[in-house]
């Protein structure tokens, strides 16, 4: 069922916009939480945009780097425990560039001043 | 944080009102004709209710703070309060600053589990410790305080608080955050990543030692002159003394000054000289405890979003608890890839 306008992003964006504009008129201890929200939704805003193609890349490299295939859950599970197995411990340079790349990904959603500030 | 409503929301709902509680449990221990005034609900961290009042005894006033456990689930893995008392009373008896323990909560308080301390007047938000002018003389100062209040931490007698010996971090540090991770049931090849490598660069095994465990920007009261108290003893155990410097050290109190690596407010090299002279530390050491903090900081906000989702301690920071996950993991392998100091 295709639903009418404005469509999700919209939606968040407007009650975002809402949260800023009630957030200088809290009390101190509200305004932080106001802050907190607006984190909470900006990092929905930026998934809704972005966790697709993050998610494909991430099991892509998974599969090359596991030389199987399967679904991002099972295969993070499978990489998770190869790691603790010492699986990776002679190929070390290979699993710290696919985890580098899926947690700089995680903060491009999470937190994106993050990588301007380092 | 807001202030909490006056309640850790986990009592019976029969019982009295929360102040006439607090007023009860005063005059069982100091008489009858006391009075109590509640001052406030200073935000003190995400783990315990902390009320600020005055005991009023006829013209004589003073200032305490009441901290009660509010965790509830499996998994806690911090110490219960009765021994956060006695750590304070330890700390104090060898001469390190932190609040004076005034008198632990019993069952017949109905106010859960918890105790007194005496207040301390400063600031603890690290943000203002960092900026506001009023701290601009302490400020250069702190690291070498630090470096001066961990050594005589970790000169106390272990005989002293035994008790910690029982503490998961006490026995294998690493095997106690594997089996926190593992508990949460939640993927994290990164923090398996930093795991892995501290298995294999384990430092050179060394008599264990007290540590504070949460010694960092945060947990201290700081006022013009300085450091007046050291906070939040719950995470406290044995182990190598360079945990506690590592976690001092570490980019995530650092509040944005990454130039000062000490809590952002000061040299490493101003830390390590006051830290038992020259040659106690081995700066490479200390990276190892760093790369170690970045884990076990991480699996503690993996722990607040796993409260948040499953255990009932809903809050939006839990929530924000558990995504900040990824910005420290992204600073672990950063740090690993010797991109980050």
């Amino acid at each position: 069922m295709a639903q009418d306008r404005p469509q999700a992003d919209d939606l968040l964006r407007t009650v975002r916009e809402f949260v800023e504009s009630l957030a200088p008129d809290l009390p101190r201890g509200r305004q932080f939480d106001a802050k907190v929200a607006l984190h909470l939704l900006g990092i929905v805003e930026r998934e809704g945009q972005a966790a697709a193609g993050y998610d494909a890349a991430e099991a892509d490299r998974l599969r090359r780097l596991l030389g199987r295939d399967g679904n991002l859950a099972d295969l993070n599970t499978d990489l998770c425990r190869r790691i603790r197995a010492g699986d990776f411990d002679d190929d070390w340079d290979a699993v710290l560039a696919h985890v580098s790349e899926t947690v700089t990904d995680k903060v491009r959603i999470v937190d994106p001043r993050r990588l301007a500030d380092t | 944080m807001a202030a909490a409503p006056t309640s850790t929301g986990h009592e019976d709902p029969g019982d009295a009102p929360f102040d006439d509680r607090l007023h009860r449990a005063l005059a069982r221990r100091f008489g009858d004709a006391i009075r109590l005034e509640i001052i406030g609900e200073p935000s003190m961290g995400g783990s315990n209710h902390t009320v600020l009042f005055d005991l009023i005894d006829g013209s004589a006033r003073r200032r305490l703070v009441l901290r009660r456990e509010t965790y509830t689930g499996l998994g806690n893995p911090f110490l219960p309060p009765e021994n956060q008392y006695r750590l304070l009373q330890v700390a104090r008896n060898h001469g390190i600053p932190v609040p004076e323990p005034i008198f632990e909560l019993s069952p017949e308080d109905a106010l859960g589990r918890g105790f007194a301390m005496s207040y301390i007047e400063g600031e603890t938000l690290p943000r203002r410790i960092l900026r506001d002018r009023e701290f601009a003389e302490a400020r250069p100062k702190l690291a070498a305080q630090c470096g001066e209040i961990l050594a005589r931490i970790h000169a106390i007698d272990p005989g002293d608080v035994e008790f910690l010996a029982g503490v998961d971090d006490s026995r294998d540090p690493i095997a106690a955050q594997r089996d926190r991770l593992d508990f949460y049931r939640e993927a994290h090849p990164a923090l398996e990543v930093g795991l892995r490598w501290l298995e294999r660069n384990r430092p050179q095994a060394q008599t264990p030692v007290f540590l504070h465990g949460d010694f960092r920007n945060g947990n201290f009261i700081v006022g013009a002159d300085g450091i007046r108290a050291v906070l939040d003893w719950e995470c406290s155990h044995f182990g190598h003394a360079m945990e506690d410097l590592g976690w001092l050290c570490l980019r995530s109190w650092r509040f944005g000054s990454h130039e000062d690596a000490v809590g952002g407010f000061g040299k490493r090299e101003d830390l390590y000289a006051s830290y038992n002279g020259e040659n106690a530390v081995a700066p490479e050491e200390v990276k190892y405890w760093e790369i170690f903090g970045f884990v076990r900081w991480a699996i503690l906000n993996v722990m607040q979003g796993y409260g948040h989702v499953h255990e009932d301690r809903r809050s939006l920071v839990f929530a924000a608890c558990g995504r900040n996950t990824a910005v420290i993991e992204f600073d672990l392998i950063e740090t690993l890839l010797g991109r980050l100091d």
